[in-house]
């Protein structure tokens, strides 16, 4: 009877050793997350309850597709990101970051009243990104970006004369509207995007673990390492993406 | 001889271009992260040199030799030195607590240790929508700062409620009590007693009322918000503005830190009862649970 325990106990032992380690790779260009301590931390032990997940969060765009030929993976980017790579590296979208009921939102430059394009644009997007909305505007040469962490630091840069422009997200131009109506009635939308998609999750085309990757990420809300990893991404809950946005995104079928 | 005049002359131009990086004390993080960030962003050479252990004569000698055109000068020791010896060249500087008591000429360009007061704030009423009175402690020393704060609080409907303190007096906890939370400032008289700030901490609890504070430090002793400039962002900041200053573009020439490190202690908040919006979780760096 001990001899049969040990061996359970010694098969559960090889089979933990020998589980296939799953990861979530993590990169956006839509946000400039200083602390991925926090992040990671609260992830792994939300991911705990899934088996043997492990979570990396990767500042350089370049580092991070440089692990996306790796198979057992689900990557988290921006809905503008994946349309570059996802034939690239064979990804497939399979959720989407939801905000106030919303899985899309807007982007939009913000300046002081009667501003011309010309100055110092502050935003927590990277260069790249923040590059194919200015350059829609067709006045790049005039204007340099300058990074700062959050989309509020790039709204007050502005507020407090530091810069000339913030690109940032509506929500938070709404944001200081009602922190500082005072500094939000010297300053207008110069600029508005169209309505993209938001922050997504995809994994690859032939991963085995779809119905379990969207148990994960559509679960996120209802614990409380989960809700830690929503606040810190900024987004109240992880949805499915329907047929209808996948057509829209474009790229991988 | 032609060749060597044009490689002279190449050495020179190289040289000349170089930026010194003179830091008080690249062990110190926060001079550090600075230090780190602006390399990652310059497009120009550059050289450091960490003076936390030379002498002022080899420190002196150092910029004789080497006499740098533009040098980028972390905290107050490293910017006194360079003003001293070579004061006739372009100093940019950061890190300096209070820059306005240094000697600074029309050749000195750099970014404030301290956020304007708007950016405090802005960043108090974004979580805290219900703010409508804040004390803040000040004394003569910070007379000015305690004026600034006044009329930007203004402009969003909340009024300061001054309490001065002198070497003889401290502050009154019943005034305290008037008011939806303490804005705490580095106010000289009132950070000479640590006792005393241990002691405010502990009574702010007791009445359950916010400090609103300016640095992680005071996490430990129960600040509800921390607001201060964040490292990287000042780094990258005098990086740009060398690059305008290259280009020789406008810009301004002493700026207010453009980026902010929030530290939103939801621990303390929740015991103290108080409401936030969750809504505005987007303007903070770092949660304490």
């Amino acid at each position: 009877m001990i001899q049969l325990k040990h061996l359970i106990l010694t098969l559960l032992l090889l089979s933990s050793v020998f589980a296939e380690q799953k990861s979530v790779y993590f990169y956006t260009t839509e946000t400039n997350i200083n602390n991925f301590k926090s992040l990671k931390v609260n992830f792994d032990n939300y991911l705990k309850h899934f088996g043997n997940y492990s979570f990396q969060a990767f500042n350089n765009k370049d580092v991070f597709e440089g692990f996306l030929e790796n198979e057992n993976i689900v990557v988290i980017l921006s809905s503008w990101h994946y349309k570059q790579i996802a034939k690239k590296y064979n990804l497939q979208a399979k959720l989407v970051a939801l905000k106030k009921q919303s899985i899309t939102d807007t982007k939009v430059l913000v300046g002081k009243k009667d501003s011309t394009y010309m100055g110092t644009v502050t935003t927590p997007f990277s260069h790249e990104y923040a590059n194919t909305y200015i350059d829609k505007l067709s006045l790049k040469t005039s204007l340099n970006i300058l990074n700062v962490p959050k989309e509020i630091d790039a709204l007050m840069s502005v507020g407090f004369g530091m810069s000339q422009f913030a690109l940032v997200s509506k929500e938070s131009f709404e944001l200081l509207k009602k922190a500082n109506s005072f500094l939000a009635s010297q300053m207008e939308i110069f600029n508005e995007s169209a309505p993209t998609l938001r922050m997504l999750v995809a994994s690859k085309n032939k991963n085995h673990n779809n119905k379990e990757c969207v148990e994960i990420f559509t679960t996120l809300d209802s614990k409380d390492e989960g809700k830690k990893v929503l606040d810190m991404l900024g987004v109240d809950k992880i949805v499915i993406l329907t047929k209808n946005n996948l057509q829209k995104l474009g790229g991988v079928e | 001889m032609k060749i060597v005049f044009t490689l002279a002359l190449f050495i020179l131009t190289l040289y000349a271009d170089k930026v010194l990086i003179l830091n008080s004390n690249a062990n110190i993080q926060k001079y550090k992260s600075v230090q780190e960030e602006f390399i990652k962003n310059t497009k120009k050479p550059y050289e450091v040199l960490d003076i936390a252990e030379l002498s002022q004569k080899k420190i002196k000698e150092y910029l004789y030799d080497e006499y740098p055109d533009v040098i980028y000068t972390i905290g107050s020791k490293a910017y006194r030195v360079a003003n001293k010896y070579i004061p006739e060249k372009t100093i940019f500087f950061s890190s300096i607590i209070n820059h306005n008591r240094l000697d600074i000429n029309e050749k000195r360009y750099g970014v404030s240790n301290e956020l304007h007061s708007g950016m405090h704030l802005t960043i108090i009423k974004s979580l805290f929508r219900e703010t409508k009175t804040l004390s803040l402690i000040y004394s003569d020393y910070t007379k000015d700062l305690f004026e600034h704060f006044k009329s930007n609080a203004s402009n969003i409907g909340i009024k300061i409620i001054g309490e001065k303190i002198t070497h003889e007096s401290f502050v009154e906890m019943q005034n305290l009590k008037q008011s939806d939370g303490l804005i705490l400032i580095a106010d000289p008289l009132l950070l000479k007693n640590q006792q005393r700030i241990k002691k405010l901490f502990k009574d702010m609890k007791k009445i359950k009322k916010p400090i609103f504070a300016y640095h992680e430090l005071y996490v430990k002793l129960g600040a509800s918000l921390v607001v201060s400039a964040d490292n990287q962002t000042i780094g990258r900041q005098i990086a740009y503005m060398m690059q305008l200053f290259n280009d020789k573009r406008e810009f301004i020439k002493i700026q207010i830190p453009m980026g902010t490190t929030v530290i939103f202690n939801k621990k303390m908040i929740e015991s103290l009862g108080i409401n936030y919006s969750e809504d505005a979780l987007s303007v903070v760096s770092k949660v304490i649970e």
